[in-house]
């Protein structure tokens, strides 16, 4: 009887495992392998295909949109995205507004020794 | 909403919460990852072809778990033990070279208490790994379910929950991978 209900869990089949499997396999060596070589770009293709990777793995192995729950299921993601965007973002914004303020003006000595007003530099 | 979907919905929320706590993890390195104290960098310390193996390792292990699950809703007994047995095995291989690489960093006076950055690496890398072994002794509790009582409803639905577990591991691996080593060697 319970073995009715059990089927109603989101699955997949043995195709889907097997496309979320070789995409994920591709986007990692894509990763490895490609995106240091793109220069400037690298940092960007790294967050890409970090992202199409957690998608394909969403979609495919935790069958996110599919099953009874999908409505909910995909609510308190959305949620935990905003908490975890909050917790990053605002971490790194905060730290590194403390650390710029931290960072002192050159002091005066070092102006009149190395800066403009040092006696070598001194407007004759 | 009957008695199953009830719990998957509840693990999925726990999951959640347990993205919020790696989040803070994460936070915490990408704040300390240039506090090296006069000690190694990032990029001088890891080794990228080793991370690989070790991405593929857990990769596989994700995937051979959902096949596992599909074996266990068609009744498949026999192979919902070998497909445990087999992502278990490969659980403990990235358990392994996880280990092996503490000890090869610490070894090399590159342990946690060397600086900020080397404590918040430890720390978020160490915390996937005790998810890893977590998954790996509810693995030999699922193995011991099986071979006592068999394939039963409640198994199965045990197994559907350590599987969203196992996949929600390897997610959490693709960011370590992508922010730690990938960004931190380049």
């Amino acid at each position: 009887m319970t073995h009715t209900h059990t089927t109603e869990l989101p699955h997949g089949t043995y195709g889907s495992y097997a496309i979320g499997f070789l995409l994920s396999v591709a986007l990692t060596l894509l990763s490895f392998w490609l995106a240091p070589s793109l220069g400037s770009f690298a940092y960007p293709a790294f967050v890409v295909f970090a992202l199409a990777q957690l998608g394909a793995q969403l979609y495919f192995f935790l069958h996110l949109g599919r099953g009874a729950d999908k409505a909910k299921n995909a609510v308190i993601l959305a949620f935990t995205i905003v908490i975890i965007f909050i917790l990053v973002v605002g971490s790194l914004w905060i730290i590194n507004n403390l650390s710029r303020l931290h960072m002192l003006p050159p002091t005066t000595q070092d102006l009149y020794q190395n800066g403009l007003v040092a006696p070598q530099n001194e407007l004759k | 909403m009957n008695h199953d979907d009830r719990g998957y919905y509840g693990f999925w929320v726990y999951l959640m919460s347990d993205c919020v706590l790696f989040a803070g993890l994460f936070a915490t390195y990408a704040v300390l990852h240039t506090e090296t104290f006069g000690g190694p960098t990032s990029s001088s310390l890891f080794d990228l072809s080793f991370v690989l193996k070790e991405t593929l390792v857990l990769l596989t292990s994700s995937f051979v778990c959902g096949l596992t699950y599909l074996a266990a809703r068609d009744g498949k007994a026999r192979y919902v033990v070998y497909g445990l047995l087999a992502t278990l095995a490969l659980g403990l291989a990235f358990l392994f070279m996880e280990v092996s690489e503490f000890a090869k960093l610490a070894g090399e006076g590159a342990g946690w208490t060397v600086s900020a950055f080397l404590s918040s690496y430890f720390t978020l890398v160490g915390t996937h790994g005790l998810h890893v072994f977590m998954g790996c002794l509810w693995m030999l509790v699922l193995l011991l379910h099986l071979s006592v009582r068999g394939l039963t409803a409640p198994t199965v639905r045990r197994l559907a929950y350590f599987s969203l577990f196992w996949h929600f591991l390897d997610i959490i691996w693709i960011f370590i991978f992508t922010i730690v080593y990938l960004m931190g060697v380049y």
